[in-house]
């Protein structure tokens, strides 16, 4: 293991090179006492001798968003990495994706990894559907004719067939983050991040996506999911990470760690998501019953949608769903 | 080391990105590809008209004057439109620096290669002028290409490598302090009266000479890198308004080497802090 030097301040996270030392154990991503701080006010560097000093000392505006956070991640295991809001998830995300770079210790990644993360983000307003898949497809590290190769896959995944050569703004946006999701997606890297959930269209289309994310997770890829979704982890991950206050609180069984992390937050007096979903079948209820007096004074339609629970999630065979 | 070899393995991604910057350039306008030569033929005619026939600064000295213009200008507009770019290379395209992580370094070589490309492409305006007074020669003597010519690829080289510093000088400082982006905004328009555009080191030395002023005065003014590549430019044309030709190009390698280097470093240093702006 040569290519990182430990506890690196400079944070160079050392070029993900798909080496040999990686054979008996095949680790995808593995994170090192990764540190990351930023500073609490917006006001920036005041004077321009900042730039010449070390950035110890004054820390009073400072806050470390992630600290000492280690782990390892074997190819194939999805991981979702879980945690309220502001304790360093999508920062975390970030540092994997290679896109922020540590103050402290370094994080690995093995091969080359399809960021699910703004992924419309490269795309051009004015180019043409084509042109774009092949310049985005080209950043991601796709050659020319591997694009050419599954363009056909990707238009009709997406469902713009007679949109190929429209300018991409002309497109809606659900368009925009099919074709956009159905490029990432076709990237042929061992790792998948996920920010969010993943916002895509409508259901049949979410349907499909979540459908594409198991064909890759059943052919070994490697997913790390930053969510706040408790069936979306649950769906589609194994392991949890659960972040708090920018420290790992808890690496385990996703169940296991979902659990601690609803303990946590009830204590907190924050209601759970145990809590919320109770709620929220109790609106869906309340909303339902109005529906249907309506309905019989000859108002409404009855919608057979409104009692199905979890309305952006399919279901599909095989999930661990049987906890209510 | 690690770092130049991460950026020459993603070359092709640069590639992609210079031809995306193309592209996305001239798809929506009407004319297009034009303007690439329309811009600075227009601001050349404004200098013309100005310089040349305002002012009739030209009267005596670097006939044809539009010609001498021409040998300046466009290669300026190339080091002009890279300190416009500098301030928002890295923020505008946030999304995409963001998104991929790519070595930042990229997103400078990208901006300078394709301002480089643009300025390629504007050169046939100088061809066409240049032809233009062979088959009708002037009356203060005929045009012609001196052997200059050949270092031209040199020259060129000499600017890139100009650029990329100044760039990666200023882009993540510009990131980091909005305000040195508007000191580079009005510097830019200082920096082509600084350089010999619209004058000649020819005409310099005589002023010197007016003004018995020591000759050596003329190497403080060429501390200024532009000024030994601008020189070789203008020496194609014009062997007698220029002078020391190969000394003052071998001392703007030397400048352009150190501000490659200086920011080079300053760009390493800052991109942590850079990326948590973006």
């Amino acid at each position: 293991m040569d290519a990182p030097t430990a506890v690196d301040t400079s944070g160079s996270s050392a070029p993900p090179t798909a080496s040999a030392d990686t054979v008996d154990a095949p680790v995808a991503i593995e994170a090192h006492k990764l540190g990351i701080k930023f500073r609490r006010n917006r006001i920036r560097n005041r004077r321009l001798s900042d730039l010449f000093k070390e950035e110890k000392g004054k820390a009073k505006s400072e806050f470390w968003a992630l600290r000492n956070v280690s782990f390892q991640i074997t190819q194939g295991e999805s991981v979702g990495i879980i945690g309220a809001n502001g304790q360093g998830k999508s920062t975390l995300l970030k540092l994997v994706a290679g896109t922020l770079i540590p103050d402290e210790g370094w994080v690995r990644l093995v091969g080359g990894v399809a960021p699910l993360v703004n992924i419309s983000g490269g795309f051009k307003a004015d180019l043409t559907v084509r042109d774009n898949l092949h310049i985005v497809g080209g950043l991601h590290g796709m050659l020319r004719d591997e694009v050419e190769e599954r363009f056909d896959d990707i238009i009709n995944f997406a469902e713009v067939g007679d949109f190929v050569d429209t300018p991409f703004r002309h497109l809606s946006s659900g368009m925009r983050t099919r074709v956009a999701f159905s490029l990432i997606t076709s990237l042929n890297e061992p790792t998948v991040i996920i920010d969010e959930t993943l916002s895509v269209g409508d259901r049949s289309f979410k349907r499909k996506a979540y459908e594409r994310l198991d064909t890759m997770l059943a052919g070994g890829k490697t997913l790390f999911l930053v969510s706040h979704s408790e069936r979306q982890l649950q769906r589609l991950c194994t392991r949890g990470i659960y972040l708090r206050r920018g420290r790992v609180q808890a690496d385990g069984d996703i169940g296991e760690v979902l659990a601690q992390y609803n303990v946590d937050r009830e204590m907190e007096g924050h209601p759970g998501w145990k809590g919320e979903r109770k709620k929220a079948r109790r609106e869906r209820r309340q909303r339902r019953r109005e529906a249907e007096r309506l309905a019989a004074g000859g108002l409404l339609p009855v919608s057979d949608d409104l009692d199905e629970e979890g309305e952006d999630l399919p279901e599909t065979s095989g999930t661990p769903e049987a906890r209510t | 080391m690690a770092r130049t070899r991460a950026i020459w393995i993603n070359r092709r991604i640069l590639r992609i990105l210079i031809v995306r910057d193309l592209k996305v350039r001239y798809s929506d306008s009407v004319l297009g590809f034009a303007w690439t030569l329309l811009d600075p033929l227009l601001l050349t005619l404004v200098y013309w008209f100005v310089f040349g026939v305002i002012v009739s600064r030209g009267a005596t000295n670097e006939q044809p004057y539009i010609l001498w213009l021409l040998t300046g200008i466009l290669p300026f507009q190339w080091t002009a439109h890279v300190l416009g770019d500098s301030g928002r290379l890295l923020g505008n395209d946030a999304k995409l620096v963001t998104s991929s992580s790519l070595p930042r370094e990229i997103w400078v070589l990208r901006s300078v290669s394709s301002r480089f490309i643009e300025f390629l492409f504007t050169l046939p305006i100088t061809v066409v002028f240049v032809l233009f007074f062979m088959i009708f020669p002037p009356k203060s003597g005929p045009v012609g290409v001196t052997w200059w010519l050949v270092i031209l690829p040199l020259a060129f080289a000499v600017q890139f490598l100009f650029n990329v510093g100044l760039a990666l000088t200023l882009a993540p400082l510009c990131m980091l302090y909005p305000d040195v982006h508007r000191v580079v905004k009005v510097f830019t328009t200082l920096y082509r009266y600084l350089s010999p555009v619209i004058y000649g080191l020819g005409l310099l030395t005589e002023v010197l000479d007016r003004n018995d002023l020591p000759d050596s005065l003329l190497w403080v003014y060429a501390l200024n890198p532009l000024v030994g590549i601008l020189n070789t430019y203008h020496a194609v044309l014009f062997p007698d308004n220029t002078s020391d030709v190969a000394a003052l190009l071998a001392l703007s390698a030397l400048l352009s080497a150190l501000i490659f280097v200086i920011g080079w470093w300053l760009f390493r240093r800052l991109e942590p802090r850079v990326l948590k702006e973006l």
